[in-house]
């Protein structure tokens, strides 16, 4: 129905203006020689573009004349074109110092992840090899407590530790790795699982896994020191506050209008 | 002078060349803005900003219809009048016949030579109203009813003023003229008596 009636108006306003085609035109007419509410349709049609055409013309107010000297003086074009140029800038320098913002924030993010401390599993492992049972002694540290599945199974026994899910350590394998040796090769340490304990008769293997860069002997044997707490204001930071401020400013300058 | 010459010593810079144009075109402009804003104020300020932006972009003329580009500057000067300003609210058809003795800006329709003087006044009160109606439509049919049906230009040039198809045009316009009849069946007493139901 709606389309009928767009349909319609297309070909009232077409045939009011001449543009119709002859066969289009022959089938339009013979729809007005029988439909009485198109023809009126085309009627007052017709009577609104004839009564435009004769409308009035309004003369002008005024002239609209431009000054002799519109294109020499400063006016109009120039002080335009100073506009958008300093318009660009200051919309240029927003973006600018909003791209400074999120990679100083990023950066600035990245920086204050915690690293994995390469060095604290190696002393850990250095201290459990020198003295096994100190490795589960009362007060132990924090980041020791990381190497409790490299407990020797006599200290873990001793303690009556449940060999933390079977996973401990021989200790003669563990005294491969003593405090001599320089440096902990990176890839996987494999030994295998004693046979004398039942609680790991299904053990085949352990498996530790130092991602971390080897250490240096020194790093091995001292504990790791417990990780400073980060400055709440760093050169960063305040290079990420400047560069959010110069955008806000330049932002609101150049996006004003 | 001919225009080709004015149009280049205008594009050389030349406001004396220019202003030859301003004043040859004026009246079109004025009239095509004043349709469209139904503002005289407005209409003189939309005609001013086309002319000065014509000089400043006339070196960018490349040649074809020259009333077509500067109408093309003043039909975009109503367009943006449109979207800025908000002094003048659209009128809804509802009250185009409220405050008939309102007649706004629009001044004294001159009637036709062919008409008595009866059939002026009558005419007159229709034009009236066409007017008025027209600019209750969106502004992109009311700017090609203006263009095709009040200024008699044809669907090549208005297509050309509104870098538009001809068949958007031809889409506007029925459009725009099935409005504006619905408004007017609607005022039976505008019509003459033929046109009564």
């Amino acid at each position: 129905m709606k389309m009928s009636r767009m349909s319609d108006e297309a070909l009232i306003s077409d045939y009011v203006d001449g543009r119709l085609s002859g066969p289009e035109r022959a089938a339009f007419e013979a729809r007005l020689l029988v439909d009485a509410g198109l023809r009126r349709q085309l009627a007052v049609t017709r009577l609104l573009a004839d009564q435009s055409r004769r409308m009035e013309t309004v003369p002008a107010p005024k002239n609209f004349i431009l000054p002799l000297d519109f294109g020499k003086s400063a006016s109009a074009a120039a002080p335009a074109r100073r506009r958008d140029w300093r318009l660009l800038f200051f919309r240029f320098g927003s973006v600018a110092a909003a791209m400074v913002f999120v990679f100083a924030v990023a950066f600035d993010a990245l920086r204050s992840t915690p690293p994995a401390p390469a060095a604290a599993p190696m002393a850990a492992i250095a201290q459990a090899t020198a003295t096994p049972e100190a490795a589960i002694a009362p007060g132990i540290q924090p980041h020791q407590a990381t190497i409790a599945p490299m407990q020797t199974p006599a200290a873990a026994m001793s303690a009556g530790t449940p060999m933390m899910q079977s996973r401990a350590m021989p200790a003669d394998a563990m005294s491969a790795m003593s405090a001599d040796t320089p440096i902990l090769p990176p890839e996987a340490i494999t030994v295998p699982a004693p046979e004398s304990l039942p609680s790991v008769a299904s053990v085949e293997s352990v498996t530790i896994t130092a991602h971390a860069p080897a250490a240096t002997a020194q790093a091995i044997e001292t504990p790791a020191a417990p990780l400073p707490a980060a400055p709440l204001i760093t050169p960063l930071r305040v290079v990420a506050a400047l560069a959010l401020a110069v955008t806000i400013a330049l932002g609101i300058i150049g996006w004003r209008k | 002078m001919n225009e080709a010459a004015l149009i280049q010593q205008a594009q050389r810079g030349d406001v004396r060349a220019f202003n030859e144009l301003v004043l040859a075109y004026q009246t079109q402009l004025y009239n095509v803005a004043y349709r469209i804003l139904g503002d005289a104020g407005a209409a003189s300020d939309a005609t001013q900003e086309a002319f000065i932006s014509a000089y400043t972009h006339v070196k960018d003329f490349r040649g074809g219809s020259f009333k077509s580009w500067l109408l093309r500057t003043v039909t975009n000067a109503c367009y943006d009048a449109l979207r800025y300003d908000k002094r003048r609210p659209a009128a809804s058809l509802d009250h185009l016949t409220e405050n008939e003795d309102d007649v706004g800006d629009f001044n004294e329709f001159i009637p036709s030579n062919d008409e008595s003087p009866a059939d002026a006044a009558e005419r007159s009160d229709l034009r009236q109203f066409i007017a008025r109606a027209a600019l209750t439509l969106p502004p992109d049919q009311r700017a090609t009813f203006v263009l095709s049906d009040m200024q008699g230009l044809s669907y090549e040039e208005i297509a050309e003023v509104t870098d538009t198809s001809l068949g958007t045009v031809k889409s506007r316009l029925s459009r725009a003229r099935a409005k504006l009849r619905d408004a007017l069946l609607q005022q039976q007493e505008l019509l003459p008596d033929e046109y009564r139901q």
